[in-house]
C-alpha cells in the first residue's frame, strides 16, 4: 500500500489551483485582447486592424527598381505599408502612391511611427520592367520601394495575403491592357505579421491617423 | 442700331467665355489632366462637366492632340477591389453636371505624344449629342489636385 503524504497531497491542490487560475487569467487576458482591438477598430477611420496571427507574409522573391532581389527578409525588422498596383495604372494607383508621399514626412516624423517603409509592388511583371519601377516611384518618393516579378511569384505572394488582381483586356489596344487590383493599403510589422489595411479612397489625413493608431496599440 | 449693339454685345460676351463654348450650353470647368510620372503611357483627366440647357447631353467621344487615344472610364471600387469600366458615353443631366474625378468617371488618356509638365495646357475635342465641344485642361501634379 502506498504511503499518504500530506504535502503531494497539498501540492497536487496548489497545483490544479495554479492551473485553473492561470486559465482563468489566460482567457481574461485573451477577453482584454480582443476588447481592446474592437476599441482600436472602432476608432479607425478607414481601416480595418487584425488580430495576431491573422495572415504572415510567405517568403518570397521580387526584383526591386534597382534590379537586385528583395525578399521577405528585407521586410523584417521595421514596419512596412505596401501597395500593389501597376505603373499603367491611370487613376488609383498615382492617387494613392501621391496620397502615400503626402503622408510619409509626419509619419518619419513622429517617434510612434518612424522607421516605415512604404513598398509598392507592380502585379504587371510583364510590362514593368526594373528601368520603369524605377523611373516611376522616383518621381514620387526616392525612398519608395517598388519590386515586382513573374507572375507566378506574384500569385503565389498575393493570394497568400489576400491582395486579388485581374488583368483585363483593352479591345482598343492589346498592349493597353489593364489591370483591376486590390486599393488597400496593407500594414506589416517587423515580424512579418498583417497588422491592419487602409482601405480606398484614401486620404493622407487618415492614413496618419489610422496607421498611428494601429502603431501606437501594436508598439 | 440696338439690335446690332446687342449682337455686339452678345460676340464679344461669347468671346469672353471661358475656354469652352460651341455646344453651347456646356462647359468643362477645373478640367485638369493628371501630370504623368516618367515613363508612364497613360494617365487620366478629371473636370466637372455641367449643362446649362433643358435637354440631357451625351457626350460619345473625346479626342486630344496630345494624346493617341482618349478613353471615357469609370473607376469602382467593389469590396476593395478598383475596377476599370469602359463607358460608351458620358451622361451631363439637364441643368445638371457630371463630375470626373479620382475614383469616379474620368478620361483615360493613352499614348502621350509628347511630355507634359505641370502648368502645360491640353486641347480637347468632344462629340456631344449638342454638336461639337472644345475644351483645355491644366496639367496638374498629384499632390496640388483638388478631386
Amino acid at each position: 500500500m502506498r504511503k499518504q503524504c500530506p504535502t503531494c497531497l497539498l501540492m497536487t491542490v496548489a497545483a490544479v489551483v495554479a492551473l485553473a487560475a492561470g486559465f482563468f487569467l489566460s482567457q481574461q487576458h485573451a477577453g482584454r485582447d480582443e476588447a481592446n482591438l474592437r476599441k482600436l477598430q472602432e476608432s479607425l477611420a478607414s481601416a480595418s486592424a487584425f488580430p495576431p496571427g491573422f495572415r504572415q507574409l510567405p517568403e518570397f522573391t521580387l526584383r526591386d527598381a534597382g534590379g537586385e532581389s528583395l525578399t521577405r527578409d528585407d521586410l523584417l525588422g521595421q514596419w512596412t505599408l505596401a501597395f500593389f498596383g501597376y505603373t499603367n495604372c491611370p487613376d488609383v494607383c498615382p492617387m494613392t502612391l501621391g496620397v502615400l508621399k503626402a503622408a510619409m514626412p509626419e509619419l518619419r516624423e513622429q517617434p510612434e511611427t518612424a522607421g516605415t517603409e512604404v513598398l509598392f509592388v507592380s502585379v504587371d511583371g510583364a510590362r514593368d520592367t526594373p528601368e520603369q519601377l524605377s523611373r516611376y516611384i522616383n518621381y514620387f518618393d526616392p525612398q519608395f520601394l517598388a519590386a515586382t516579378a513573374d507572375e507566378g511569384e506574384i500569385e503565389r505572394l498575393t493570394s497568400t495575403i489576400g491582395i486579388v488582381y485581374k488583368r483585363v483586356e483593352n479591345p482598343n489596344s492589346a498592349e493597353d491592357y489593364l489591370v483591376d487590383h486590390s486599393a488597400g493599403i496593407i500594414i506589416f510589422d517587423p515580424d512579418g505579421e498583417m497588422r491592419g489595411m487602409l482601405s480606398a479612397p484614401h486620404s493622407a489625413q487618415n492614413i496618419v491617423a489610422d496607421y498611428t493608431k494601429i502603431r501606437r496599440h501594436f508598439n | 442700331m440696338l439690335r446690332r449693339l446687342f449682337t455686339a454685345a452678345l460676340t464679344s460676351l461669347a468671346l469672353l467665355a471661358p475656354a469652352s463654348a460651341l455646344a453651347g450650353e456646356l462647359s468643362a470647368q477645373h478640367a485638369m489632366v493628371r501630370e504623368m510620372p516618367p515613363g508612364a503611357r497613360v494617365t487620366a483627366a478629371f473636370m466637372v462637366l455641367r449643362n446649362t440647357g433643358d435637354a440631357d447631353i451625351a457626350i460619345s467621344a473625346f479626342s486630344s492632340p496630345a494624346f493617341g487615344r482618349v478613353e471615357m472610364h469609370r473607376t469602382q471600387v467593389v469590396d476593395g477591389v478598383a475596377r476599370m469600366l469602359p463607358q460608351d458615353s458620358l451622361p451631363v443631366p439637364a441643368g445638371g453636371e457630371l463630375v470626373l474625378e479620382h475614383g469616379s468617371w474620368h478620361l483615360m488618356l493613352f499614348q502621350p505624344q509628347r511630355e507634359l509638365r505641370a502648368g502645360d495646357s491640353v486641347a480637347f475635342s468632344a462629340e456631344t449629342s449638342a454638336g461639337p465641344f472644345d475644351f483645355s485642361a491644366e496639367v496638374t501634379a498629384p499632390g496640388q489636385m483638388q478631386h
